[in-house]
């Protein structure tokens, strides 16, 4: 079950909204549930702790006096990292994008028109179950990386290679349409990571499950993309023996 | 006196040499000392220092003869040392090399001449003494120590008064960088060519500090011409920020003349409104109501929304450099978007010019890659506590190939381009705790960038 928060200090719209996701949940007849409704930011920060994760936050864009839906957001984010984010707001001019590319808010919903926003809830949580449908698979693997002051959860198979370049101590994280450039060093990494990575050469560290081929003559591992790493003599010897 | 005392003796002198040499090196360049390097630097001085002592032996008793003084092979030795210095500094701090040797061979003569004074200086007014491992001490050792001192203390004076950043400023040009290396070569070769010249010249204690006198005077000269070049930099760059800063008038201008334009339509359509409610058309007015309901968004919504970004940017060139890309974008029929709902201040862990440079390659990328309908470039930027987050999105025609971005001189543009991302790389890389991410989703293509606060 995912748990669904909906968090707004005026109550018609905490009311009809709760109404409007019950609703949507019961003809998705999909496993998102217990619908709970929040006045209050903070008291919502605790009750996240209590039930799992991820989770689905439907939130106000600011509290007047207190928190503003960004911080709120990134709090909540801290906790759960791959929780859905939706935001309500009375206004069509927020600035979204901050929202969506920080936060990876999921979308939108504006506050008002009821058959608007049921179309809006609607279409949320349809894209919600399709992305957990589409992460159920892989689950269980995840790589945490930390990256300054966000935390990220990595689905293993998405890495494809890890790459140590210059000198000091930058990696690049290879995955499926997204690169990554961190401070950590690849011992860790290797360390974190474990057996399902191969350190293939000084500088690379490779997923087993995503190699097509390992060309020995030309020294070099090819990746199912079509990305090449090398590899060492040393590692072309312990793949010799292996064989 | 045995062997293993003279041979300690000189050993320590040449890694006291190279200690002073590491220091003022440092020192000029502005950056703290770095241990491993200077014991790896200890070992390359002795191992040059003492080769070259070796051959200049070889070369008198192989050749018989004494007419090449020991200077040509000591000055060799010493280009060679300078040589690995800079390469080390070099790939120590990412300086590039004609600085680092530049630098080099400026300490190899400052660091010379200092010790010459001092040599001369100590057998001025030494006493004599019976005792010689007491005079080797004295005689050697003493003016080594004191030039490391001096070495110390210069070094720390540089580093205080920041000349690396008017010694940059030698560097702008190609022409200008190969003149400031040439005359510090030709400094550094002066001692030696006088030995070469005039052997006979018994040089003494008020000679070096004519010498050494050279050297100040050298040096204020070097720091004068450097502060002058700063200054005219700096002149360049003020220009710079007033062509910027006009890009952002000609936006105001805009946004007011559409505002006028606005209100004009306005009072059309609401004359037309007034008629609709003295004949009670209810109807008609609801529909109106609908119709303009978003029409003030669609009209002023986005350069409102930019206007606000910018004025949140108190980072003053970095406002400048917005304004200039979005004034473009414009130009260009292409949708940018500005968000920066916080405050941006300038506790930045980058250095203000790298994170222009930066952002303009991510900016000039973005504008070059969006398709030519309906382009979209969305910048964010967010303060917050620990970092200040930067993502950069634009829409594209062909999605671009990821795995081979991190390629030198990766491009969708045909040669000659593609060298963009690779100093943003560069650039990035040189920032300490810096975080970048890049990725394809829902049709766009985003760039971040995360900057650690300090």
């Amino acid at each position: 079950m995912i748990p669904v928060y909906i968090c707004d200090d005026e109550l018609p719209i905490r009311k009809s909204l709760e109404q409007i996701v019950r609703n949507q949940i019961l003809i998705l007849d999909s496993d998102m549930g217990p619908v709970r409704a929040l006045e209050d930011p903070e008291k919502l920060l605790e009750v996240q702790k209590q039930d799992s994760v991820p989770a689905i936050y439907f939130l106000d864009i600011d509290f007047p006096g207190k928190m503003s839906g960004l911080e709120l957001a990134q709090k909540l984010r801290q906790y759960d990292p791959r929780g859905f984010i939706v935001f309500i707001t009375a206004h069509n001019d927020l600035a979204f994008e901050t929202f969506r590319l920080r936060l990876e808010a999921l979308d939108y919903i504006v506050k008002g028109d009821h058959t608007a926003m049921t179309g809006r809830v609607q279409s949320c949580l349809e894209s919600i179950r399709e992305r957990m449908e589409a992460q159920r698979p892989g689950q269980g693997s995840y790589c945490t990386v930390k990256i300054l002051d966000t935390v990220r959860h990595i689905p293993m198979d998405s890495i494809l290679y890890l790459e140590a370049v210059g000198l000091r101590h930058t990696l690049q994280m290879h995955l499926d349409n997204e690169l990554l450039e961190f401070n950590s060093s690849l011992e860790h990494l290797a360390q974190q990571l474990g057996e399902g990575f191969w350190r293939c050469h000084r500088s690379f560290l490779v997923n087993r499950s995503r190699i097509r081929a390992v060309h020995l003559k030309e020294q070099t591992v090819e990746m199912d993309n079509g990305e090449i790493c090398l590899l060492s003599r040393k590692a072309k010897n312990e793949y010799r023996r292996t064989d | 006196m045995s062997l293993a005392y003279r041979l300690g003796s000189v050993a320590f002198i040449m890694a006291l040499m190279a200690l002073a040499l590491y220091i003022l090196t440092s020192g000029i360049l502005g950056r703290k000392i770095h241990w491993k390097s200077l014991g790896i630097f200890f070992i390359c001085g002795e191992v040059f220092q003492w080769s070259a002592m070796f051959l200049y032996l070889l070369y008198t008793v192989v050749t018989g003869q004494e007419n090449i003084p020991s200077a040509v092979f000591d000055t060799a030795c010493y280009l060679l040392m300078a040589l690995v210095l800079g390469a080390m500094m070099t790939k120590l701090h990412r300086i590039p090399l004609l600085h680092t040797f530049t630098a080099a061979i400026l300490c190899t003569f400052v660091v010379n001449t200092a010790n010459n004074t001092m040599v001369y200086v100590v057998e001025e007014y030494s006493p004599l003494f019976d005792r010689q491992h007491f005079l080797v001490f004295v005689r050697l050792d003493l003016p080594y120590m004191l030039t490391v001192g001096i070495a110390l203390l210069v070094a720390a004076i540089l580093k205080r008064s920041e000349f690396y950043r008017y010694f940059t400023a030698m560097f702008r040009s190609r022409a200008r960088g190969i003149l400031t290396l040439v005359v510090c070569l030709v400094l550094m070769l002066i001692m030696p060519l006088q030995q070469l010249l005039f052997p006979n010249l018994t040089p003494d204690a008020s000679y070096a500090t004519f010498f050494f006198a050279l050297i100040v005077v050298g040096v204020f000269l070097l720091q004068f011409a450097a502060m002058y070049a700063a200054g005219q930099d700096r002149i360049k760059a003020q220009e710079e920020t007033i062509l910027q800063q006009q890009a952002h008038m000609v936006l105001l201008e805009e946004l007011q003349q559409e505002i006028r334009a606005f209100r004009h339509d306005f009072t059309n359509l609401f004359s037309g409104l007034t008629l609709q409610a003295q004949e009670g058309d209810l109807a008609g007015i609801q529909d109106f109501m609908k119709r303009t309901s978003s029409y003030f968004d669609e009209k002023l919504g986005n350069e409102i929304a930019q206007m606000d970004g910018l004025n949140n940017i108190q980072l003053y060139p970095l406002r400048s450099l917005l304004a200039t890309k979005l004034a473009k974008m414009r130009q260009m029929r292409i949708k940018g978007v500005l968000e920066a709902l916080k405050p941006i201040d300038s506790r930045l862990g980058m250095d203000t010019d790298d994170l222009l440079r930066a952002l303009g390659i991510l900016l000039d990328n973005a504008i070059e890659a969006v398709p030519k309908e309906e382009g979209q470039v969305r910048v964010v930027l967010l303060q917050e506590e620990k970092e200040l987050y930067l993502a950069v999105a634009n829409n594209y025609e062909k999605a671009p190939d990821l795995s081979s971005l991190t390629k030198k001189g990766y491009t969708t543009k045909g040669s000659g381009h593609g060298t963009g991302l690779t100093s943003y790389r560069r650039i990035v890389a040189r920032c300490r705790g810096c975080a970048t991410r890049t990725y394809l989703k829902d049709g766009m293509f985003i760039q971040e960038l995360h900057i650690p606060a300090v």
